[in-house]
């Protein structure tokens, strides 16, 4: 499989995008509830990657078929009017918790919005570091980091994970500024304070599902470090013999994630 | 990549080392598997290699892959002892060491029969 039809089929699987139903436009009248202005800009834009995404693999589809080069689709999803409008929805409840979804959107599907990402990630730090609605935008604050706005996450997540008055959040906050710091981390000592932060959700929170998603992340500090003895591997091979990892014991291993593509 | 491990195993063949890969070319269906023969052929491709997505998860996912390829440096005894050397020389140079501590294990006089497995990272 070539890279170019690889590219576009990992863009196929966008999350949240296949199941978008019936006609919404993409603006939607001022004033309106924010929580349903947001439905309605989530639902638009997941009809419009939807479409993009149909469009794209028919053109691979037909290039295939006709041996053809690759078309030189449109390789990233259409976001810039989608993007646009949370800006303005962003602003019209400026201040409010409502904007947060908004500005978590902007963060979560921006594809080289940078100006607009670098200003919603520095509005959560500085607007609404303790607000409640924080925690469901957590997650995508790392996605900045791409888009040159280093500083601006790590205020948010220190906010978050240092200050926030809802026990809950403050895990939510210590699980991403953990993953920020164990994904940038060059150093032991880095890595070190990406552990102390997965550790610390532990005494920090009791939610069930908080605590999995530390635990889970904990799993690369854990096992997958140099020096961690590896991880078992059950499987079967291309011949469809099972084997184990640990068959090969007494010799020295060179463990190759790879395909041909 | 390839040709360059194919060079290792040809000139580690009587060493304890073996390169095992996890392919991701989609081995688990016919098609994926047909190609795959294809192309190990044409490249001679010789080690084994365990398919990604003939498990759940898949073991890419496990070992917390973000892209490929990645590579992963066991000791005889499975411990990580280098990950993603890149360079040739330095990966050829960081093997060397291994294969002479496996080697000296398997040598060792009176080892323990079953040594204690050395303990998660700390």
């Amino acid at each position: 499989m070539s890279r170019t039809v690889l590219a576009a089929l990992l863009l196929l699987t966008l999350p949240h995008a296949a199941l978008a139903q019936g006609e919404t436009p993409p603006s939607a009248p001022a004033q309106q509830d924010p929580a349903a202005a947001y439905d309605e800009l989530v639902k638009a834009f997941n009809k419009a990657v939807s479409d993009w995404q149909t469009a794209a693999q028919a053109a691979v589809e037909k290039a295939q078929a006709e041996g053809g080069r690759m078309p030189a689709i449109a390789m990233q999803p259409p976001t810039k009017e989608f993007i646009g409008r949370a800006q303005e929805l962003a602003a019209e409840h400026a201040g409010k918790d409502a904007a947060v979804p908004f500005l978590g959107f902007i963060l979560k599907y921006a594809s080289n919005e940078r100006a607009a990402v670098k200003k919603a990630i520095s509005t959560l730090a500085a607007d609404h570091a303790a607000s409640k609605a924080i925690g469901d935008v957590l997650p995508f604050a790392g996605n900045a980091m791409r888009f040159g706005a280093r500083e601006q996450v790590a205020a948010l997540l220190d906010a978050v994970a240092d200050g926030h008055p809802d026990a809950d959040t403050k895990a939510q906050g210590l699980i991403a500024r953990g993953g920020m710091r164990l994904q940038t981390a060059r150093t032991d000592e880095q890595r070190k304070a990406a552990e102390a932060d997965l550790r610390a959700v532990a005494t920090t929170t009791k939610n069930e599902e908080i605590l999995a998603q530390a635990k889970d992340a904990l799993f690369e500090i854990e096992n997958l470090q140099v020096g961690c003895k590896s991880p078992e591997i059950e499987g079967v091979d291309t011949d469809g013999v099972p084997f184990k990892l640990s068959d090969y014991r007494g010799k020295v291993v060179l463990l190759d994630f790879w395909g041909f593509w | 990549m390839i040709p360059h491990e194919r060079s290792l195993v040809e000139k580690w063949k009587d060493k304890p080392f073996v390169i095992l890969g996890v392919n991701s070319d989609g081995t688990d269906t016919e098609e994926g598997l047909k190609k795959f023969r294809e192309m190990a052929k044409e490249d001679g491709v010789t080690w084994r290699s365990f398919r990604d997505e003939g498990s759940t998860p898949r073991i890419s996912e496990t070992w917390r892959v973000q892209g490929w390829p990645t590579l992963y440096f066991l000791d005889h005894e499975g411990v990580i002892r280098h990950k993603d050397l890149r360079d040739d020389a330095e990966m050829e140079k960081a093997l060397e060491a291994m294969i002479v501590a496996a080697e000296a294990a398997a040598k060792a006089p009176k080892a323990p029969a079953k040594p204690e497995p050395q303990k998660a990272g700390k």
